[in-house]
């Protein structure tokens, strides 16, 4: 687990990585996320608009997790960056985990989706992929203000899957984002 | 975006039993190199209709039956293994003895000749020590289930009544291993940690060309065990 916390940036690398100032580790846990099975209005889409969600991780071998939430220190709530790492005892099934989600979100490319907590509404966007890294851009049309999207990042690196979400008031930015801070997060596991 | 987390890796070696059961290690190396596949070789000449992956997964009870014999509403699944484990990175000492900590590993399936494995791991939100890891193993033949729950048993027996040694992380802890139970095709076994803390029953069974292999720990779980291995067991076609 110690090398698992390892992988987690400090948060002034993720402010940098994201071009976010003076963010702060707002949380942190060892475990998926226990969303609620009607947590998206079209759950085969809750990998779009969601890290580690546990109705799609259970499905796979999961050894272990960590997850690592940061936001403004001056508790602003103008950004947030949730990071997820799981690790698998293969290099095949991290892979797998993420090529099960990237295919999930062609899928999902173009819906729009409720959220329940806290209820929104989101378009999920075209994902793309560069380097191994595949991006996606979601933008929520209700409550249409203030502006918010969230980018949603995964790749793998050896036997650990990197999923992570990062929301803020412009797109081009979490989009942007997202792809730096999975590669951060890849940049420190041991090939 | 979390709600609230599922507590999955306990802090302690103390609890290694049923952190090894679920979650195969809290100290898995990052960066493993990928271990061997397991050996999942083609169905004998003499099989009729090996049990593929998908009938497997249909001996595994729904959760909210599991929730009901664990008396535990807030068990969540954490982990789906379609292949064998390796444990990563904890020693047992005797080494043989992993096989009777946990389930679903290399140790014990490898030259096995099995067809398929299915293993769903599963943890209480309320209670993280409550925890299964139910699965089920499919065989070319009856005979080569049997004789897979005779294999076992020899290791099994090998482990009853000691204390085995578990080091995860640079921590050491041991459990008490119970004197194994045999019924027929059912092997059933208790580790207690050393100290106090959840008890975990490792029961294993064949029915016909399937055998449930699975881990239950909680305070008390020898009657959840028997009655999860034996829903399972009902759930294989004759």
């Amino acid at each position: 687990m110690d090398q698992l916390k390892g992988l987690m940036p400090a948060a002034n690398q993720v402010s940098t990585a994201v071009n976010v100032p003076n963010l702060g580790i707002s949380e942190s846990h060892d475990s998926l996320s226990l969303l609620p099975d009607d947590y998206v209005s079209d759950m085969t889409c809750v990998d779009a608009v969601a890290d580690a969600a546990i109705q799609t991780y259970s499905e796979s071998p999961v050894v272990l997790v960590r997850t690592q939430d940061y936001a403004p220190a001056d508790g602003s709530g103008s950004f947030s960056a949730i990071a997820s790492v799981i690790l698998y005892e293969t290099a095949q099934d991290a892979q797998d985990r993420v090529t099960a989600t990237a295919t999930g979100w062609q899928a999902c490319a173009g819906k729009s989706v409720q959220v329940k907590l806290p209820p929104a509404t989101f378009v999920i966007g075209t994902p793309s992929a560069a380097g191994g890294v595949h991006t996606l851009v979601n933008n929520r049309t209700a409550p249409p203000a203030p502006g918010w999207a969230c980018g949603r990042g995964i790749s793998s690196r050896s036997n650990v899957a990197i999923d992570l979400t990062v929301c803020g008031g412009d797109p081009a930015a979490v989009g942007a984002g997202a792809g730096a801070l999975v590669n951060l997060i890849a940049a420190k596991v041991p090939a | 975006m979390t709600i609230f987390s599922v507590k999955q890796c306990a802090p302690t070696i103390l609890m290694a039993s049923a952190v090894v059961a679920l979650l195969a290690s809290c100290s898995a190396s990052v960066g493993g190199k990928p271990t061997a596949a397991p050996q999942v070789g083609p169905p004998s000449a003499t099989s009729v209709a090996p049990p593929p992956g998908a009938d497997l997964q249909a001996v595994v009870l729904p959760v909210d039956e599991l929730r009901r014999l664990m008396n535990d509403p807030t068990l969540v699944k954490t982990a789906t293994w379609r292949h064998a484990g390796v444990g990563l990175s904890i020693t047992f000492t005797p080494p043989q003895c992993s096989v009777v900590t946990t389930n679903g590993l290399h140790a014990a399936l490898d030259g096995s000749g099995q067809t398929g494995v299915y293993y769903v791991n599963y943890v209480s939100t309320a209670a993280p020590m409550v925890q299964a890891s139910v699965g089920a193993v499919g065989f070319p033949d009856a005979g080569a289930a049997r004789a897979w729950v005779g294999a076992q048993q020899a290791v099994w027996q090998q482990c009853a009544n000691i204390d085995v040694g578990l080091t995860v992380a640079g921590q050491s802890g041991t459990q008490h291993t119970s004197a194994l139970q045999v019924n027929g095709d059912a092997l059933s076994i208790q580790a207690a940690v050393a100290g106090g803390g959840p008890r975990c029953t490792r029961t294993m069974a064949a029915r016909d060309r399937v055998v449930v292999d699975n881990l239950v720990c909680s305070a008390d779980p020898a009657g959840a065990a028997t009655a999860i291995a034996n829903g399972m067991l009902d759930k294989i076609p004759r």
